[in-house]
């Protein structure tokens, strides 16, 4: 317990003296409550509209995890192949590099226009923003094997494949845990963005309560999203606790 | 009868900027049934890279070695440990199971777990394990599947004195009991002449410049490390290595 305090203290203070600051500054009105709401407004707001808010936070987190399992799929999927395959990593490695540079804003209407309103575009949009983190990253720790044991494993003859599974993919562990870490936040980006122009979830929330002028909603709207980011990013680290106390892969593989 | 002969072997390699270099060319050595030979030199003189070709790991340029009977199994102590950090030590000793599919037995594993004084360690993983427990594991992995020869590069070169010494007497005693040929590479003269039957001292340009018998008890332990003979023996040795060196 003391333990507990002394590690998340601090920052429970520093929100509650934060929160409590916000509070006195739009109660005293030294900012327009159309700009910046009160916190007490937004509580009132996520009571008054519970089923709403849960059921947006439940459509955006749904899409947001639908696009990272399948980026990490396919992500993985890709990178081992191009780890493989040197010519198709040529071949196909710069034009990923260059989808990665077109912003997600700028195609999502196309997404609305291929893939029609709602889910679809969202899950998409999700997918594409948090595919290529998870794919350079399991490629660089693809090809970050120690030399050394490469060279053992030389010596016992293995195969490819084999040494493909049972050593590079396992030294590339720690570089695909930050990469899905890196495509979590990203996700819930991809999944707001498409909700803007495909609609449903917490982004049409944040895009009605910001033609309705309800500064209150997108703000909770807002934290929702965010709290979306946080509970992916806590899964992954559990996750990731939970495997390396089963098998010591990690990131200082030097023995 | 030879085990190993290897006949007029050359390696060179192309630097950065494009130098021919030769690491050592007219190479001859032969390797006895059962002997026990250290390759003396000093650093960089190519005799990890000879070692390296020995046991397939680099290509020659040149030359050819021949063995006696080409089903022999040979295994590679490295200058590190090596050991795969997320497997156990059971699991790193009998990693030939796991990449060439072979049948090694847990009765092995006991065998070479217990000639390593390892055999607590078998549920371990390798960040668990002192230096000198590494080492050790990595010798039972090299040692469980009974092999022909030994290949070991400098591999307690790493180690404090005492461990190194301690893991000296236990090589030995694996290897008085167990018979296999080792080639032992090395740039301690005490460690060669208190492992070996032979030794070959390679000067800097990679040419073997002696080759000496080592006349000490097939038995070496620390009463043989303070015997007058070994000390001469080494003092010999030194002198004999100063003179390749300087040459």
């Amino acid at each position: 317990m003391t333990r507990f305090v002394k590690i998340y203290g601090p920052a429970l203070l520093t929100l509650v003296i934060v929160i409590l600051g916000l509070e006195l500054i739009t109660q005293k009105e030294w900012l327009p409550p159309y700009l910046f709401p009160a916190p007490s407004t937004i509580l009132k707001s996520f009571i008054e509209l519970k089923s709403d808010y849960s059921s947006a936070f439940f459509s955006t987190l749904t899409s947001t995890l639908w696009g990272l399992v399948l980026s990490a799929l396919v992500g993985t999927f890709i990178a081992i192949v191009f780890s493989l395959n040197q010519f198709l990593k040529r071949a196909l490695l710069p034009f990923a590099v260059f989808f990665q540079t077109v912003p997600i804003i700028a195609i999502a209407p196309l997404m609305v226009i291929w893939f029609g309103f709602g889910e679809p575009t969202v899950r998409a949009s999700a997918f594409i923003v948090s595919l290529f983190p998870i794919l350079a990253n399991t490629l660089v720790g693809l090809d970050s094997t120690d030399q050394n044991f490469l060279e053992l494993f030389k010596f016992y003859k293995a195969s490819k494949l084999k040494t493909l599974i049972k050593l590079r993919i396992p030294f590339a562990y720690s570089y695909i845990i930050s990469g899905l870490r890196i495509a979590a936040g990203l996700a819930v980006v991809g999944a707001i963005v498409g909700e803007f122009v495909g609609g449903g979830g917490l982004g049409a929330l944040i895009d009605s309560g910001r033609t309705q002028q309800r500064v209150e909603i997108v703000f909770a709207a807002v934290l929702l999203s965010s709290l979306i980011g946080l509970i992916l990013i806590a899964i992954i680290n559990l996750l990731n606790r939970l495997i390396l106390r089963w098998k010591p892969f990690s990131g200082s593989l030097k023995e | 009868m030879n085990l190993l002969e290897v006949r007029n072997l050359a390696k060179s390699f192309t630097s950065a900027r494009g130098l021919q270099k030769s690491v050592f060319k007219n190479l001859d050595l032969e390797l006895k049934e059962g002997e026990f030979l250290s390759v003396l030199g000093p650093s960089g003189c190519g005799k990890s890279t000879l070692l390296r070709i020995l046991a397939g790991l680099e290509e020659a340029s040149q030359g050819k070695v021949q063995w006696k009977d080409q089903n022999y199994k040979a295994s590679f102590v490295f200058q590190d440990p090596r050991l795969i950090p997320w497997k156990t030590v059971s699991e790193n000793v009998l990693i030939a199971n796991d990449l060439q599919n072979q049948n090694l037995q847990g009765s092995d594993l006991d065998r070479a777990l217990s000639l390593t004084k390892l055999a607590n360690a078998k549920e371990l993983f390798p960040a668990e394990l002192s230096g000198g427990m590494k080492m050790r594991a990595s010798l039972a992995r090299a040692l469980v599947s009974s092999p022909t020869v030994l290949w070991m590069d400098e591999p307690f070169s790493a180690l404090d004195e005492n461990t190194r010494h301690q893991l000296q007497e236990d090589l030995n005693n694996i290897y008085v009991t167990k018979k296999s040929s080792v080639i032992f590479v090395t740039h301690s003269i005490s460690e060669a002449v208190f492992l070996s039957d032979r030794i070959v001292i390679m000067n800097s340009n990679g040419e073997f410049k002696k080759d000496l018998k080592v006349h000490l008890p097939p038995k070496r332990d620390s009463q043989v490390r303070s015997s007058a003979e070994y000390l001469q023996l080494v003092q010999q040795v030194t002198k004999e290595f100063k003179e390749v060196v300087r040459d």
